[in-house]
């Protein structure tokens, strides 16, 4: 029997067309229709937003309860009122209906309509309009994902509603008034000269096709949406960035055909980027890696292909002979079971702590300063408290471009609901847009702005005594450290104007009310402009340092969020795949240590394993023989190229395992072959700890298998011939491998693909299946019971300074385009388009002085070597920096200049500063490379990072 | 009709702002009509001042002027054919005790009649009701307001009084005044002249709603092209403001009180329409609820009136209070111009034309409300006006020889030119009964059954209203529609 339990919601009942249905209180018509199950049209009403009340399509006629004529109105935004009679079939309002629709239809080309205007015109009994088709032009192709064409339009508004309501990009609008109205962009230039970023959020609300995209069809356009024989939509968590975003993939005879956001979804809301909704297709290119590779004929040999068994057998027995001297690389895009699997071979088979990850090169430095400081190294908050916090501070963070959906957010937040933004960035990011305070320091320099910040909060008593006291250690030390650092003097150091320091400060620690007037917090939000620095951990502590002295972390619309960059860089962490902590990130001097050796049956290793960047010196050095990489391609994304090269090529044995030929693939002894998301199952953790389910839609190419099977099978034949006991790595699925984690970890102990099939993703701790989750850390005490403030001091803004040989500083990260080295966005024809060449950002006067123009193919030097590049002549930058995306494309690649520079407590390289300079082409390498010991840029290092025998 | 007598605070008032201004002056009616005949170029060569002021609504007399001395107020018309003998009289006080234009009471008393200064304005009874509301508690104010049936002069005259209870209601929240004074539509020019002949008598109307409804904030919306009603309007502002006015020196909370301008078009007069231009978005209107009275301009609680309905409500304490309307008459009549009609069950169209000077006979009907209006036929021009049918009040006097059809058709191309293009029953709808109007073979079905889909499904007003005066002319002169032969050389 159930129970009844009592109605929380306060609700009523209404008749729709005679069946009465229950609604809750404030529901609209249109819920009372559709729970009657009665077909509306309702042209205009977008997925989770407000109606439009546009289209007028869904006019039906209502008697109150009191009695009185029936009044047609439109259901959308009409709210139910209690005991209404609704009727939809009513003679007069199918008249008014048909009326519209037949208006409607009448704009199309053929006076037929299309898509979901044409079916419900043909419902109501047109087969095409009654006055003469008059289309509106122009026609747009200029967007390389999809197509306007407004003889298609019906002028229903989503797609502006989603460009400036949902996702506040703002590129599109309804341009002219009356007979002249048509969807633009501004001043009805080209699509592609707008500031539309593709995200096909328009695509995905237009109801007839007039936004369609150039490969595939969406779902609501095609016409087609009873016959769905072929058709297939899988739920999916999205492979490229950390937010995490929830897609829903159509497929058609086994290829991709449209990509919706979830509107469920939590982490994303329906939203998704440019590469989410038009960025799957790599997983279907031609030249994903479809059967194992075997170099033959030593190191100048070719790789050619073999069997599964030749292959994992010689990997095999490659791995036992390199014991002592191995190393396992995991992948961040891979799964947490993929992850797990792999620490796990690692450890248990190989007896080593070598196994790290991607996050070596992003956040390392903010989980060590996290760790130390509140005891965990994830994201304190959900993505919800940004929206509802009263200032947003965003440090290091190109938001837009790394984490669309979030900038979306953000953007929101200030545009909506009134809250404040800080950026601190060297470069005018488009978030700038909305911001009310840009501060620029220099790079390098932000321990002393934040130390700033601190001051003017302490000085000016907006610092949060009671928790302070209640809630951290270490404050008076730190005090007096920060005393010292006035406004004044951080402007010395960094170049921020004090009074915009004092601002800030202000604004940080006062977060801005609402418009209620209500008391908000202050979200911090940082990236890699934070980390990839060799003072990356000192920035990261002192940007924490703010949090706890302002009692900014643990409730309602604050918190402290490192965003995390790849799809599960997040969960690879939590696995286990880091060389100092078993997964759950417990120690290896704790009782964690027991419980894994008697649940693995093995004696596990105690001693810290390599750093990713330090694995290359153990290459070079002769002492690591053998990798093991998964799902990575540090010939690309590490620092100092030309001497990561050396390091693999230093190798006995490399195996790589991805999706795609790379860099580092082609360097290879062995390459294998993996599944990519679209083939398999498993589960990603986002930035906010989300943990999510991924499914497969796809067949896996040729003989790609999971990345999880591989290495189960690798560890079976390790286990074989070292005449072990054969066992730990028969999995029956991933969902197996995710009960075995969770009986491991405590922080997912509560979580399984099952319920997280039930419930959608849920963020961790989730301690036991009753538990609904965690979405704020840290609200009753720290995980280390009480936050500790650590003193840092603004110490050499970076191992390289511009000199008079390199005058510029370099930095980089990424673009919107592509993703990390461009393995596989450069397989999305549309994404190459956007960004086909790599191109060097410039402030005009700098290119001016040096004589280049946009488009000049220009050389950028550094001490450990040179690329050519495109100009692009940008004023989002300063004079004397430049910008470059560590994308690979046509071969040229930024991290062939970069230093590899380390921030000594977390191995992180120093990617955001290095000195360059900017000649044309051909222009020989005078004696700028110095001897290797010169260059290497190691710590420690003296002061302004230069050493002697450097000219300035 | 007398008003009310002045309060302590307005006599103090009065006496710091006196009036200093000699016995006899010339006030020159200049603003848009007047300057655009030459009204700043009539050579006065008398003994007396000459003030410039605004229109006094006599558009048919410009360029004007009036001569004032104490208790005498006299107009002379058409001084393009120079400064008659009679002026100069006058200005010796040789002349009849007579006034010119319509009374000396009522929403137009000061209009064109002032010379500007908050002086003179004062001088003239301006602020006396603001004074006694200010003394007021906030529903003895509303009462007034019922008990004077003041209405929405905007065309709708829904009941000031319910609308300023629903603000009022929300007790606790930051409410805000919008102001409509976008007056987009053709013919009609009342709003433009009030704020340009009488901005304080907006200004007065706006403290006392504000007053009533316990409002703090308050925004004008005028007319983007109207930039002399705007600029006039901020003189009166900034002085108002400089005399304490806005700021409690009459009693009353202080009110901040700023001006907005669309970039135009019809279908910003719409009240939500303007919600979004203040707010930035684009001009088009929302759907409703909610009602601005509950989340209007920025989600806040929203009292919106027409700049009309302010200044009626400047006569509330008047006894009794007047009940009049500003009909500006325009087309085929000898006198054109703006004028106060009592509606007071006395007054007829026949009336109204007989002041404008129209012959009985050579009105072959009035257009009643532009293009959202009607068609009004001699045989309706003796019955009492009523105040709900006038509407906004904008009307044009159409001839014996007036096309009707042409005027129809003209009719239906703005509507389709002024739809904002929201919503698809009117911005398609408007174009495609254009193209029916245009089309000799058209079937009358067809256009009714069109009119009806824009009445019903349209989102706003423009739509919804766009078919009347379609259906208005079908219905009274059915012999214009009849379908023709295309004339020669015309497309087939």
């Amino acid at each position: 029997m159930t129970l009844d339990l009592p109605v929380r919601v306060p609700s009523f009942d209404v008749t729709v067309d005679g069946r009465a249905v229950r609604v809750p209180r404030g529901a609209m018509i249109l819920e009372a229709v559709d729970a009657a199950q009665v077909d509306l049209p309702r042209l205009c009403r977008p997925d989770a937003r407000a109606p439009l009340g546009a289209c007028r399509t869904c006019l039906v006629e209502v008697e109150g309860a009191g009695g009185g004529g029936a009044r047609l109105v439109a259901a959308c935004h009409t709210p139910a009122a209690e005991g209404a009679s609704i009727h939809t079939d009513g003679e007069r309002a199918q008249r008014i209906r048909r009326g519209v629709l037949d208006l409607t239809i009448g704009m199309s080309r053929d006076g037929a309509g299309q898509g979901t205007a044409a079916r419900h015109a043909r419902a109501h009994g047109l087969a095409a309009s009654s006055y003469r088709p008059r289309p509106r032009a122009p026609r747009d192709e200029t967007n390389l994902f999809f197509t306007l064409d407004m003889a298609d339009c019906i002028l229903c508004g989503r797609c502006v509603d989603a460009c400036q309501r949902t996702q506040h990009i703002g590129a599109i609008g309804i341009n002219g008034r009356g007979p002249t109205a048509h969807v633009g962009v501004a001043f009805d230039a080209a699509w592609e000269d707008s500031i539309c970023t593709s995200c096909g959020q328009c695509v995905s609300q237009c109801p007839t096709g007039a936004l369609m995209p150039k490969r595939g069809l969406p779902a609501r356009a095609s016409g087609r949406e009873v016959e769905t024989s072929s058709v297939t939509e899988t739920e999916t968590t999205c492979p490229y960035c950390g937010v995490g975003c929830g897609l829903s993939v159509r497929v058609e005879n086994d290829r991709i055909a449209w990509v919706d956001g979830m509107p469920d979804n939590q982490s994303s809301q329906g939203m998704t980027c440019v590469k989410g909704r038009f960025g799957l297709e790599f997983a279907q290119s031609p030249d994903r890696l479809t059967h194992p590779l075997i170099r033959r004929g030593g190191k100048g040999g070719a790789l050619e292909r073999s069997t599964w068994d030749e292959a994992l057998d010689l990997v095999a027995r490659k791995f036992v002979a390199s014991l002592g001297s191995f190393a396992g690389i995991a992948s961040a895009k891979a799964t947490n079971e993929d992850g797990y699997v792999m620490q796990k071979f690692v450890r248990a088979v190989m007896g080593t702590n070598n196994i790290d990850h991607c996050s070596r090169l992003c956040h390392a430095p903010s989980v060590v300063a996290l760790q130390e400081m509140v005891g965990s190294g994830a994201t304190s908050n959900s993505y919800a408290d940004y929206d509802i916090a009263g200032t947003l501070l965003v440090v290091g963070s190109d938001t837009a471009q790394n984490h669309p959906v979030i900038a979306s957010r953000l953007r929101r937040a200030v545009e909506d609901r009134g809250a404040a933004m800080i950026v601190v960035n060297p470069i005018r990011i488009d978030l700038c847009d909305v911001a009310e305070i840009h501060l620029q320091p220099h790079p390098g320099t932000d321990v002393a702005l934040f130390n700033a910040m601190a001051h003017v909060i302490l000085d000016e008593g907006l610092w949060d005594a009671a928790f302070v006291e209640a809630r951290t250690e270490g404050f008076e030390a730190w005090r007096r450290v920060v005393e010292q650092v006035t406004p004044e003097e951080a402007e010395r150091r960094c170049g921020v104007p004090a009074d915009d320091i004092r601002r800030a400060a202000r604004l940080y620690a006062r977060p801005r009310p609402g418009r209620d007037g209500a008391a908000r917090g202050s979200c911090l939000i940082w990236g890699m402009g934070v980390t990839q620095h060799t003072n990356g951990s000192d920035n990261a502590r002192a940007l924490i340092n703010l949090a706890l002295l302002t009692g900014q972390v643990g409730g309602p619309g604050n918190g402290i969020s490192p965003l995390r960059g790849q799809n599960n860089v997040q969960g690879c962490s939590d696995s286990g795949c880091l060389p100092n902590s078993l997964p759950g990130y417990e120690p290896y001097d704790g009782p964690a240590h027991a419980k894994y050796e008697a649940a693995w049956g093995v004696d596990l290793p105690r001693a810290m394993g390599m750093q990713s960047t330090h694995m290359i010196d153990a290459m070079v050095e002769g002492t690591l023989r053998t990798m093991y990489v998964v799902g990575e391609n540090p010939l690309i994304s590490d620092p100092y190229l030309a001497h990561t090269r050396d390091a693999f090529a230093s190798l006995d044995f490399l195996v790589v395992q991805d999706i795609f030929m790379h860099e580092t693939a082609e360097m290879a002894d062995v390459v294998l072959p993996a599944a990519s998301f679209a083939e398999k199952y498993g589960t990603f953790t986002n930035s906010e700890r989300r943990v999510q389910l991924v499914r497969p839609f796809l067949p896996a190419p040729g003989e790609a298998r999971e990345d999880w099977a591989i290495t189960a099978e690798i560890a079976r034949r390790v286990q074989r011939i070292l005449e072990r006991p054969v066992h730990g790595f028969d999995y029956a699925g991933a969902g197996a491998i995710f009960d075995e984690m969770a009986s491991l970890m405590p922080i997912i102990a509560g979580l399984s693909h099952g319920r997280l099939e039930r419930e959608g993703g849920l963020q961790w701790p989730v301690p036991d299946d009753g538990h609904p989750g965690t979405p704020t850390l840290f609200e009753a005490e720290f995980a280390s019971g009480r936050g500790r403030f650590i003193a840092v001091e603004q110490g050499p803004p970076a191992a390289e300074l511009p000199s008079r040989r390199f005058p510029y500083t370099l930095i980089t990260g990424r673009s919107l385009y592509h993703w990390h080295t461009g393995v596989i966005t450069r397989r999305v024809p549309g994404l190459l388009g956007q960004v086909p060449v790599v191109a060097v950002d410039m402030h005009p006067a700098d290119a001016a002085s040096l004589g280049f123009a946009e488009g000049d193919a220009v050389q950028l030097a550094t001490r450990r070597g040179e690329i050519v590049a495109e100009l692009h002549v940008d004023t989002r930058m300063r004079r004397g920096e430049l910008f470059v995306p560590f994308v690979q494309l046509q071969g040229v690649a930024v991290n062939f200049l970069t230093n590899d520079a380390l921030d000594v407590p977390s191995g992180i390289p120093e990617f955001k500063a290095c000195a360059v300079r900017v000649e044309r082409p051909g222009t020989p390498a005078r004696a700028g490379r110095g001897p290797r010991e010169q260059r290497k840029g190691r710590a420690p290092v003296g002061p302004g990072g230069l050493r002697p025998g450097d000219e300035r | 009709m007398t008003g009310p007598s002045p309060t302590p605070a307005l006599a103090e008032l009065r006496a710091r702002i006196a009036l200093r201004a000699p016995s006899v002056r010339i006030l020159r009616h200049r603003g848009t009509c007047g300057d655009a005949v030459g009204a700043a170029m009539i050579p006065f060569d008398l003994r007396a001042p000459v003030v410039d002021a605004a229109c006094d609504g006599a558009c048919w007399a410009a360029p004007a002027a009036t001569v004032v001395r104490a208790g005498h107020r006299h107009r002379f018309a058409r001084l393009d054919r120079g400064v008659p003998e009679a002026l100069a009289a006058c200005v010796r006080g040789e002349c009849d005790e007579r006034q010119a234009g319509s009374g000396e009471s009522g929403v137009a008393a000061r209009l064109g009649r002032n010379d500007g200064t908050l002086a003179d304005v004062l001088a003239q009874g301006g602020y006396a009701g603001y004074a006694v509301a200010a003394g007021l508690p906030p529903p003895r104010i509303i009462e007034a307001a019922h008990a004077a049936g003041l209405t929405g002069r905007g065309g709708a005259h829904f009941a000031a009084a319910t609308k300023w209870g629903l603000v009022a209601a929300h007790a606790d929240a930051a409410k805000v005044l919008v102001v409509n004074a976008e007056e987009g539509e053709p013919g009609v020019f009342k709003d433009r002249h009030l704020l340009e002949g009488d901005p304080h008598r907006l200004i007065e109307g706006i403290l006392i709603a504000c007053r009533a409804t316990g409002i703090r904030d308050a925004y004008v919306y005028i007319n983007g092209q109207a930039r002399n009603a705007r600029a006039v309007f901020e003189h009166a502002l900034a002085d108002a403001r400089d005399a304490g006015i806005l700021d409690s020196s009459l009693g009353g909370a202080p009110v901040t009180i700023e001006v907005r301008s669309g970039a135009g078009g019809y279908v910003c007069g719409e009240e939500s329409v303007i919600l979004n231009s203040i707010e930035g978005e684009r001009p088009v209107p929302r759907y409703r609820p909610p009602y601005a009275t509950d989340a209007g301009l920025f989600g806040r609680p929203t009292l919106i009136h027409n700049a009309e309905t302010l200044c009626a409500a400047t006569t509330i304490f008047d006894s009794p209070p007047p009940p009049t309307k500003l009909v500006p008459l325009s087309g085929d009549v000898p006198r054109p111009g703006l004028y106060e009609v009592p509606v007071d069950g006395n007054m007829t169209w026949a009336g109204v034309l007989a002041m404008a000077g129209a012959a009985p006979g050579r009105v072959q009907a009035l257009l009643l409300g532009g293009p959202s209006g009607r068609f009004v036929l001699p045989g309706e021009f003796d019955a009492p006006l009523e105040m709900h049918p006038l509407g906004a009040g904008g009307t044009v006097v159409l001839g014996p020889r007036a096309d009707i059809a042409r005027i129809t058709r003209e009719l239906a191309a703005y509507n389709a030119r002024e739809s904002c293009g929201e919503c698809t029953p009117c911005r398609e709808g408007t174009q495609r009964l254009l193209e029916l109007l245009e089309d000799p073979a058209t079937n009358r079905d067809r256009i009714d059954a069109l009119i009806e889909v824009m009445t019903a499904a349209s989102l706003c007003a423009l739509g919804g209203m766009a078919g009347r005066p379609v259906t208005s002319a079908l219905a009274a002169f059915p012999e214009a529609f009849e379908p023709r032969a295309p004339s020669e050389g015309s497309a087939p």
